[in-house]
């Protein structure tokens, strides 16, 4: 660690626990405290990654993760930031977006076609000829984007968060912990977020030299960690603001979700570049971030540096780096006047220098361009060009840049702050800010460490006031900054185009201009042609120039020039963040596990898992749900029907509110009688089918379909509200357990285990019951669903069970088996009964769908009615038929959704909606919506498979089995 | 309505075999429902306090919970004997009056320990650490609708989590996994 500096106060470095890590294939060192970046600094390692487009190298600029220069991969994980990722023992990292290692990269030839590469030069490229453009976007795809996924990593679980508070503070600078010291001792429960992993904020590092304020400092923060109203939460961005007051906090485990009473942003300012020749090299950095490893990582980032400034800020960066041992042969000011405080004095006092009026106009790259070897300083002229054959070449190995600063302003844009440029600070200020919303600190102009305290105080007070929590008069507002901290224009052309304006998209001034040349003069729309500001740094060090550069060539004013929209997220989030943890709730019947343990296959059924088919040894999947089927139609079985939506609807109104709701008449339905019923959208569509049983005078019973049953209840509630019945609904869907009994065993096996008498006269067909089985109150329905004599038993849930293995092992002696949804689906089909959303779609209607004879005669109003009554005046244009195959048919069969074709092929006359290739009526059969001239019984249709090919049906009557429907009546 | 505990089967039965410290499952509870717009009336008649206002709680004096979920709703929870709930029963069979038994079969969770906080501010968007005491709360926890009740005690704040029977077993292995992982 030759550039590790002696120990120091303030430094965050751990020099007691040594870090080992590899870079590039090559061992290195640390402390526990160092960022990787400062490691790799420490190491003199100074050339740490390739740009994106031209991939000439690159070093630390910011040091604060405002640029994209320092990526890495560790093999598992891309784009970890170097900047902010504390470096671990055994890390093993490698620079992003190369091609055979950092130095040796493969892609670097790149630069050398730099000119054929100008702004937006992809939309207009690559199209001709047109064969071509699938290798030409193997090849942008191959070696465009940063960093690459690994898509053998497991899914990270990150954990989603919410918090909520009084009071959030952005930033922990003087600012910052002044308002949240203010508003926690008014009574706020405060959060303080700051991305730094130590609160203090930039007087950290830019005011360190200074023991008075170090000391301020620590015993703010001291005050902020021990007070018990406020919650500190290091290596935290506020990344992202929503609507009310909802924030995006960001650390490395995971996003939290803030809601925020009010919000104090006292997140600073970033220091912005100077645009000239070579700006982008290894060795040229902002002058925070050569302070950042002065004082916070105690590293010496040159042995030679030129400052090139255009404030105070640079002058005390010089100081610094002249007292860490550093040669500062020359501050370069860009201002014409120099600077006028006592440091420009206690600079020269101390040796440096002083170069006013001048700019660095070229970094004089090393060999490789892996470095810098000197600075080419031209004098100003009075129009601030530079006096290009005056330069002198000054010696060094690093540029420290301090021309600027741009307040943090995306957040509180996000936040509906807007903000107008002040020609007096050169900086964008707030302008109008909306309640419970307050700024601190360089955002609103100051710099002075003591103001910047006052304002953060201020706006903590402000914030507390409006909680009604402060009730004194707030303190003064201190006055901005009587100077600019900013230069208006740090921008300098170059014939050389390598004077980058964006070091994330490898934007470089001519870009810029020619983009403007071809009509892109405005901020948006600029930025979305030349992908200024689309890097991972969003713009952090490019925007503000982009601007003053844009307002430049339109000869506007920055005011009227205006920058782009800030959108969240302000800084990269892994997806991972975004996805947290899943969440994936499955209902499960009272069944379910008895299904787990019993072998069967689950399958999905809305938000519900069901029981496809039961596995036996040797047995095929279509085998067993033959098998099952079967075992219906012979003797009997037993299917889970708990998913059924079940609903009570009770009251005086009921019945008439059933017929607003339904097709059908149910005034006159019979207590102890139920009837298939269906309703409609009011597009006159069938949207539900299920039964409705009367159990009294004003209370029935309603089932339906198990994946539309929360929709239709959120219905029938609205509906309810509209007409103003008097009627209670209830949606009682997980309050039962549901089984059908279904066979000509059914009334035998289920007699002795029920209160109820089942014999025919005294339950008949479409009759409802209630009584016990298996010692449980339940509701008792004979229904056909299946085609066979069959029961529905509705019991409450947690008694579900107990039902389902009593009837089991009841039934065993007389071969009850346990069907799933596809035997059933299949003898449904086979006894022609549709199933809502698998043979209807949104646009069946009830002729289409043959239920006519479930709309109620002469009814004066039903939902959907009038519509129905339209459309069955038109010509029919499809019907609901069955299809079958002969027994032993040997060509292939269709699936599910396959066309019905002419003989020809040419011409679409319907699709298949469901399919059975084997069933108990030994050939296939199927149901499909049929245009009417092929409808006919005996008919032949063309179905296209998948493949192309085409299968030969014959239209069939429905039902498909048991016409006259003998056995469900039995 | 049977209440033979033999008969009865929690939704979680096969997921709590081991006792959680942070989760528990309450299978030994009993709920029933009344819904209707004669609910006040019959409720007094029947000499029963009804909570004032919706999403208010009252403990009975048999320690049963009654919880008014809506102006004319209240969910009654009766822990180990069910009396009140089989009062209710009993009382309540059929439509009486504007009332309707309404059936009642939510598994209840209690959620308690040091960790329910962090649980809760992983899952839930809802701010629990400041909501009321016996009042109920309708929201997602893990994706899952419930409601909640924070209980007061002597070691602090636990929660009672009422959820539907199917989403049951989904919604406690969520919470006890998450609570593993914290």
């Amino acid at each position: 660690m030759i550039r590790r500096l002696p120990e120091q106060a303030g430094e965050w470095i751990d020099r007691t626990r040594p870090i080992p890590f590899r870079f590039e294939n090559r061992d290195w060192q640390g402390y526990a405290g160092d960022v990787i970046t400062s490691a790799l600094y420490a190491n003199d390692i100074r050339f740490v990654g390739r740009s994106f487009k031209y991939h000439r190298p690159r070093g630390s600029y910011s040091l604060a993760d405002h640029d994209a220069n320092v990526l890495f991969t560790d093999g598992s994980h891309t784009n970890i930031r170097g900047d902010v990722t504390a470096v671990e023992p055994g890390m093993n990292l490698y620079a992003v977006n190369t091609f055979g290692g950092l130095a040796n990269d493969r892609m670097r030839f790149v630069e050398k076609f730099s000119r054929c590469m100008p702004v937006g030069f992809y939309y207009k490229a690559f199209h001709r000829p047109s064969l071509l453009f699938p290798f030409h976007e193997i090849m942008i795809r191959k070696v465009a984007g940063l960093g690459t996924a690994n898509p053998s990593l497991p899914p990270p679980s990150s954990p989603k968060e919410y918090a909520w508070c009084d009071l959030l503070v952005v930033g922990s600078g003087p600012s910052g912990l002044g308002a949240a010291l203010a508003g926690a001792d008014a009574g706020a429960d405060v959060f303080l977020v700051e991305e730094q992993p130590q609160l203090g904020g930039s007087s950290l590092w830019q005011l360190g030299r200074d023991e008075s304020i170090r000391e301020t400092v620590h015993s703010l923060v001291q005050r902020v960690e021990q007070h018990p109203r406020i919650r500190v939460r290091p290596q935290t961005l506020a990344s992202g603001f929503y609507s009310d007051h909802w924030v995006a906090l960001v650390d490395e485990e995971k996003l939290t979700k803030l809601r925020a009473r009010t919000v104090v942003f006292a997140n600073g300012a970033i220091e912005q570049p100077v645009v000239f020749q070579n700006n982008d090299l290894p060795g040229v950095m902002l002058a925070s971030a050569a302070q950042r490893l002065l004082r916070l990582y105690a590293v010496k980032p040159f042995d030679r540096v030129i400052v090139t400034t255009a404030n105070t800020d640079g002058y005390r960066a010089a100081i610094d780096l002249k007292e860490a041992g550093v040669e500062v042969p020359v501050v370069v000011d860009l201002r014409p006047g120099g600077e006028s405080s006592e440091l420009r004095q206690e600079a020269e006092e101390s040796g440096i220098n002083i170069q006013s009026g001048a700019v660095v106009w070229e970094a004089l790259p090393t060999r490789g361009k892996t470095g810098i070897r000197g600075a080419l300083v031209c004098p100003l002229d009075s129009n601030g060009h530079p006096h290009t054959g005056h330069g002198t070449a000054v010696p060094c190995d690093g540029i420290a840049l301090s021309a600027g600063w741009m307040p943090s302003t995306p957040l509180p844009a996000q936040a509906g702050i807007s903000f107008a440029y002040s020609r007096e600070l050169e900086q964008w200020m707030p302008d109008k800010i909306p309640d419970r919303l307050f700024l601190a600190g360089r955002v609103n102009g100051i710099y002075d460490f003591e103001a910047r305290h006052l304002d953060g105080k201020r706006a903590g007070f402000a914030a507390a006031r409006t909680l009604g929590m402060y009730h004194k008069s707030l303190p003064t507002c201190p006055s901005p900054s009587k100077k600019p901290h900013s230069h208006p224009y740090p921008i300098y052309a170059h014939p050389g185009k390598k004077n980058f304006v964006d070091f994330d998209e490898d934007i470089h001034l001519a870009d810029l201009v020619n983009a403007h040349q071809e009509g892109y003069d405005s901020s948006e729309l600029l930025k979305r042609y030349s992908t200024l500001g689309m890097g991972p740094s969003q713009g952090k060090l490019s925007s503000m120039n982009a601007v003053r550069i844009l307002s430049s060539l339109n000869g506007t004013p920055i005011e009227l020039t205006g920058t782009t929209t800030s959108r969240p997220f302000y800084t990269p989030v892994p997806i991972g963040h975004l996805a947290g943890r899943r969440f994936h709730p499955i209902r499960h019947t009272p069944m379910h596990d008895w299904h787990e343990q019993h072998r069967a296959e689950m399958t999905h059924a809305g938000s519900w898992y069901r029981p496809e088919y039961y596995h036996r040894e040797d047995e095929s999947r279509e085998k067993r749900i033959l098998s099952e089927a079967t075992a219906v139609r012979t003797s009997s079985g037993i299917i889970d029907l708990s998913t059924l939506g079940k609903i009570f609807i009770n009251g005086p109104d009921a019945a008439e509110f059933l017929e607003h709701i339904y097709t059908g008449r149910f005034k006159k339905l019979p207590v102890g009688k139920q009837r298939y019923v269906i309703a409609l959208d009011e597009s006159g569509m069938v949207v539900e089918d299920g039964i409705v049983a009367r159990l009294t005078e004003d209370v029935y019973y309603v089932t339906a379909t198990s994946s539309g049953a929360e929709h239709f209840y959120r219905d029938l509630q609205r509906w309810q509200i509209i007409w103003e019945m008097e009627v209670t609904l209830v949606n009682a869907t997980a309050q039962y357990a549901a089984m059908n009994i279904a066979g000509p065993l059914s009334r035998e096996l289920l007699a002795p285990l029920s209160t109820v008498d089942l014999s025919p006269e005294a339950f008949p067909y479409l009759g409802v019951r209630q009584g016990e089985v298996a010692g449980v109150r339940a509701l008792l329905l004979r229904v056909g669903f299946v085609g066979e004599l069959g029961y529905e038993v509705h019991v409450p849930a947690s008694q579900g069970l107990h039902v389902w293995e009593t009837i089991l092992a009841g039934g065993r002696d007389m071969g009850l088996e346990p069907f799933g949804v596809e035997a059933q689906r299949l003898l449904r089909m086979e006894k022609g009964h549709l199933i809502i959303g698998h043979d209807t779609d949104a646009l069946t209607h009830p002729q289409e769908a043959g239920v006519m004879w479930t709309l109620g005669k002469g009814k004066s109003f039903y939902t959907g009615g009038k519509s129905a009554e339209i459309i069955g005046r038109k010509p029919l244009t499809r019907r609901l038929v069955g299809l079958r195959w002969p027994t032993g048919y040997p060509g292939p069969l269709p699936e599910e959704c396959n066309l019905v074709v002419d003989a020809k092929g040419e011409n679409i006359l319907g699709r298949v909606t469901s399919i059975a290739h084997h069933s108990t009526l030994g050939h296939p059969i199927g149901m499909g919506l049929l245009h009417p001239k092929i409808t006919q019984p005996g008919t032949i249709v063309h179905i296209r498979l998948d493949n192309g090919a085409v299968s030969r049906a014959e239209v069939a009557s429905l039902p498909h089995y048991d016409p006259k429907n003998e056995r469900q009546l039995g | 309505m049977n209440t033979d505990p033999a008969t009865r089967r929690s939704p979680v039965e096969t997921l709590r075999n081991e006792p959680h410290p942070d989760i528990y499952d309450l299978p030994n509870s009993y709920k029933v429902g009344l819904k209707g717009p004669g609910l006040v009336t019959w409720l007094r008649k029947e000499n029963i306090a009804i909570p004032s206002a919706t999403y208010d709680m009252i403990l009975h004096n048999d320690n049963s919970l009654i919880v008014r979920i809506a102006p004319d709703e209240v969910i009654i929870e009766s822990p180990d004997s069910g009396k009140l709930v089989c009062h209710i029963n009993r009382r309540c069979d059929r439509a009486d009056g504007g009332v309707y038994r309404t059936e009642q079969q939510a598994a209840t969770f209690l959620l308690c320990g040091p960790k329910t906080h962090i649980v809760l501010e992983q899952t839930c968007g809802m701010n629990m650490a400041s909501a009321h005491a016996e009042q109920i709360i309708y929201t997602r926890v893990a994706g899952v609708s419930c409601g909640i009740i924070p209980e007061e005690n002597e070691s602090g704040r636990n929660y009672r989590i009422w959820v539907d029977y199917s989403l049951a077993p989904s919604l406690f292995s969520t919470l006890r996994d998450i609570c593993d992982a914290v």
